[in-house]
């Protein structure tokens, strides 16, 4: 097998969780789809991580991989994802048992997706949802997990009397709230939060990402935030993490991506949508495709739709590497001579 | 016609059934042929097991068991291949027109629809068959008559879902004809349903025709699998022990018929769209909670 | 004067849901009156069930309304073709839909696509590679199926059929909100092109407020059903005078806005609740609602410059 081409020059972080190498490829009719190709990211306790990229670049899978929720033609090949327990190495979430896993899942990792329909049983009262969730992980009291029930009800704002309510009678807002308050229901350090308020309005979309950082900085869990709406993104990020066809090409400061972005890609990216009060500059976005997985060009798998692209580009992968305040894998910027 | 080359490719149940099926088709045509004898010759001693002079025996008229088969399978595919398509085209052109006309017209054939399908199917064909005068035609007309309605319900469901798709407003606003929206934008999408409903139409026509057949309630001299196993019954041949006059038509219809019913299955799973967008998209859109096979590198 | 091209007055679509008692009226559109112009851009802005997209088949007749005229050139389309829009109304116009997926026929081909419009209205039947070209694509995609293309090109397609019977207008619903953020802006900027270059007017339905500044012209906002306030693009976002223009342009997410910022202004509370059939829609969220809103409906308030609002309080010179 090749060596991980992508391995990111700073160790990844000692804090909540972190994702050595992980490869994810898809094994599809036409040959094998490398999804997520030697990622490596770190989450600290606490902060919230956005994790942006159009559809396809591999987002989706990487976060899905972390609690192992893949399905059938995505496998997980190779990496390591660790769990920090406060000292020492922590706990890799690939080698555990289905069992063990079952118990990191909800209580260390919940998942918050972009239809809310998906994580709701449509024929249940929220109340009994809830309830179950509880009573399945915890030893409580059927009357303890009720009182518990309402008060997550009431923690993402929503009152006791949507408690008996069926999830097709509320909002899709509504049950995006829902959906939270069941994945903070045993209080999880970390919540991953896949596309949450992609299928919402704007208002109601304003209103849970409020919650989301009003709970985020009163419970302390961190939150790893997908989107492909990279102005949301900045908004309620600490740091993002932008994706390309599979690898993470830059990691910085949510500051620095959108006032300073390095890679052509992330530049690419922010000049792709209009923004209510910036100047009137024509956006460019970005000419071509993304690649095809199964067969990636060889060098940097952006340089086809790269302008700065140049000869090195397109023959040599480039390595992740940190400069300044951030990491990015991109010749521009990465060591002058090629590395062996 | 690349689509039908590639499902043909990537699915064994098709290629097995498609080949068992042209297989048989290609014998039963080229019946005279391979026939070593006509359906009326008679050797004069009945029952005689398999040999070489009969590879497949006689039956208790002494006639030549093989050449019984190829010649009675023109009739029965035949028959079955009639019905298929008459109440395939019954089927499509009744649930269309009740899908885009709507008011009385709809309401009238889906009247008609609902009471044939409360009908218990099999008592009516027994009884229809019984009253009308015997003969292969019967048959087919009792068969089409009974076996339309399930699909014009099937037809006119797709149909009135796929109006309410947005290519069939575009094809409004660019101004498209209605006959044509329906027929050239709409039929194709639902190639699948209707292929697989031919299949199984062609499957029942088949089993059930044999079935009338083999009650007595098809023409008795015209040589079938179904009369043969009529005349196989009505001459004992169970208990001369002659197997061999059961097994050879029955052999042929169920080859047929399960031959018809694998590539059904493969046309449901190749043709409908959202099957084939479903394969494209798998590589984009990983989602739901079956845990993947996690594989440790040190 | 010469009448504009597009001219909707007093459009109105009421759906009647259920039958015998239990049966009740929705008002998808309501009352809802605008122009535009030859070679302008009139964005419908609104979220779900403002009934922009209603207002977007009404256009395009896909859909009859209640009450209200559409009248093109002039010339009221409605009453002369009550069944169905004659050849010159969809010869003038068009629509793109949202969903590139489900606009395009799967067992077509592109080719297939811009063929059809093309005969039917008489044009050349080779004009197929002409219009692939003026989209940005390569003409050897007329042999393609849809689902070989991507979002963007399919997108680019359905721009392409529409443009087939040169049509003056083309109502354009959520043309990029489910393409990639990448190719949005290709898909903006090609119509901004076709206005330029060929005068082509668009109806622009949309929930994003940026993407309707971005191409500029009129804005029109639209709140359950109602028109609440029109105005030029820059005006409407930098001096909103409706609350609820307010509420939607402090939702909309702004990088350059100060983070971590404060929940919206207005009260979410009653979000769900449903709006008093005689008053102002939006009383129920309304920060400056008086009991005049939940009994009176609002009269356009001329604010000058072509900008107006439906409210009570702007009526009033009272402001947040």
């Amino acid at each position: 097998m090749a060596e991980p081409l992508t391995a990111g020059t700073t160790a990844p972080p000692t804090g909540l969780l972190s994702i050595e190498n992980l490869t994810v490829d898809f094994h599809t009719p036409r040959g094998t789809a490398r999804a997520v190709d030697g990622v490596s990211l770190g989450l600290f306790p606490g902060e919230i991580l956005g994790l942006a990229g159009e559809s396809g670049c591999g987002k989706s899978t990487l976060a899905m991989a972390v609690p192992r929720l893949l399905r059938d033609p995505a496998v997980i090949t190779g990496g390591r994802v660790r769990l920090g327990d406060g000292d020492g190495d922590g706990v890799d979430l690939l080698g555990l048992s289905d069992e063990e896993l079952r118990r990191v899942r909800w209580r260390d990792i919940a998942v918050v997706f972009q239809n809310a329909m998906n994580a709701l049983n449509p024929v249940l009262r929220v109340e009994a949802q809830l309830v179950d969730v509880i009573r399945t992980h915890e030893r409580t009291g059927r009357r303890e997990a009720r009182e518990r029930a309402a008060r997550l009800c009431g923690l993402v704002g929503i009152g006791a009397d949507r408690l008996r309510a069926y999830p097709h009678e509320l909002s899709g807002g509504m049950r995006q709230r829902i959906a939270i308050a069941i994945a903070l229901a045993l209080r999880p350090r970390l919540l991953i939060m896949d596309e949450p308020t992609t299928a919402l309005d704007v208002v109601v979309q304003r209103e849970i990402i409020a919650e989301v950082r009003r709970l985020q900085e009163r419970l302390g869990f961190a939150v790893l935030f997908i989107t492909h709406d990279i102005s949301l993104l900045v908004e309620i990020s600490d740091r993002i993490a932008i994706m390309y066809a599979g690898e993470v090409v830059e990691l910085a400061d949510a500051r620095t991506i959108l006032d300073d972005p390095a890679h052509p890609y992330t530049r690419g990216l922010l000049a792709s949508f209009p923004t209510l009060h910036g100047d009137d500059t024509r956006l460019t976005g970005i000419p071509g495709a993304p690649p095809d997985l199964v067969d990636p060009p060889p060098g940097c798998r952006f340089a086809p739709r790269c302008p700065s692209a140049h000869d090195r580009c397109r023959a040599e992968r480039p390595v992740r590497v940190t400069v300044g305040d951030r990491d990015v894998a991109c010749h521009l910027y990465g060591p002058a001579e090629v590395t062996p | 016609m690349r689509k039908v080359t590639a499902f043909l490719r990537g699915d064994r149940r098709a290629v097995a059934g498609a080949a068992v099926f042209t297989l048989i088709a290609c014998a039963v045509l080229l019946a005279p042929v391979l026939a070593p004898h006509t359906t009326t010759w008679s050797d004069g001693g009945p029952f005689s097991p398999p040999s070489a002079d009969h590879p497949l025996g006689t039956n208790g008229q002494g006639q030549d068991v093989l050449s019984h088969v190829l010649y009675g399978g023109r009739t029965s595919l035949g028959m079955a291949l009639v019905v298929g398509t008459g109440t395939t085209v019954i089927s499509v052109v009744a649930g269309l027109v009740t899908a885009f006309l709507g008011g009385v017209a709809d309401e009238a054939i889906s009247l008609v629809v609902n009471v044939v399908l409360t009908i218990p199917s099999l008592p009516l064909i027994i009884v229809l068959a019984a009253f009308l005068p015997p003969g292969t035609g019967t048959i087919v007309l009792v068969l089409v008559a009974t076996g339309w309605a399930f699909g014009a319900r099937v037809v006119r469901s797709q149909a009135l879902t796929l109006r309410r798709r947005d290519f069939v407003a575009a094809a409004t606003v660019a101004g498209e004809h209605r006959r044509r929206t329906i027929f050239v934008e709409i039929m194709p999408n639902m190639a699948s349903v209707i292929a697989a409903y031919f299949c199984g139409q062609v499957v029942f026509a088949l089993t059930a025709g044999s079935a009338l057949e083999f009650l007595g309630l098809g023409d008795a001299d015209q040589p079938s699998w179904g009369t043969m196993l009529f005349w196989a019954q009505n001459d004992s041949a169970l208990l001369q022990g002659a197997w061999w006059t059961f097994v050879a038509p029955g052999l042929g219809i169920a080859l047929t018929a399960s031959a018809l019913a694998l590539v059904n299955f493969a046309i449901d799973a190749a043709t409908n769209p959202r099957l084939r967008v479903a394969r494209g998209a798998a590589a984009r859109r990983p989602r739901g909670f079956r845990r993947a096979t996690a594989v440790r590198r040190g | 004067m010469t009448s504009p091209l597009l001219q909707v007055e007093g459009l109105t679509r009421h759906f009647t849901i259920g039958r015998g008692r239990r049966a009740r009226v929705l008002r998808a559109v309501h009352d809802v009156s605008f122009e535009v112009g030859a070679g302008e851009i009139v964005a419908l802005v609104g979220e779900s069930g403002s009934g922009k997209s209603t207002t977007a088949r009404l256009v395009a007749r896909l859909d009859r309304p209640t009450g209200g005229t559409i009248r093109l050139d002039g010339a009221d389309g409605l009453t002369g073709e009550p069944r169905r829009a004659s050849p010159a109304y969809r010869r003038a116009v068009q629509m793109v839909f949202q969903d590139p997926f489900g606009s395009l026929n799967p067992v077509h081909t592109v080719g297939h696509h811009l063929r059809r419009p093309l005969i039917l209205h008489g044009h050349d039947p080779g004009d197929v590679a002409d219009l692939l070209t003026t989209v940005g694509l390569d003409p050897s995609l007329a042999r393609r199926h849809p689902h070989e293309l991507s979002g963007g090109q399919r997108q680019r397609v359905a721009i392409a059929r529409a443009l087939a019977v040169r049509p003056r207008l083309i109502v354009a619903d959520e043309p990029v909100s489910m393409l990639d953020v990448s190719v949005r802006a290709g898909v903006l900027n090609l119509m901004e092109r076709l206005r330029a270059t060929r005068g082509t007017a668009y109806l622009y339905i949309t929930h994003d407020l940026a993407s309707a500044r971005y191409l500029g012209g009129r804005i029109l906002v639209m709140y359950a059903g109602h028109a609440v306030e029109g105005a030029d693009a820059a005006t409407l976002v930098e001096r909103p005078a409706h609350p609820y223009t307010r509420l939607l342009l402090s939702a909309v997410p702004d990088p350059r806005r100060e983070r971590r910022g404060a929940a919206p202004p207005a009260a979410p509370a009653g979000a769900a609740a449903a709006p008093a059939p005689a008053g102002c829609p939006f009383t129920a969220r309304c920060p400056l609602a008086a009991a005049r809103c939940a009994a009176e409906r609002p009269a356009r308030t001329d604010l000058g410059g072509g900008h107006w609002a439906r409210c009570h309080a702007t009526e009033e010179g009272r402001t947040g």
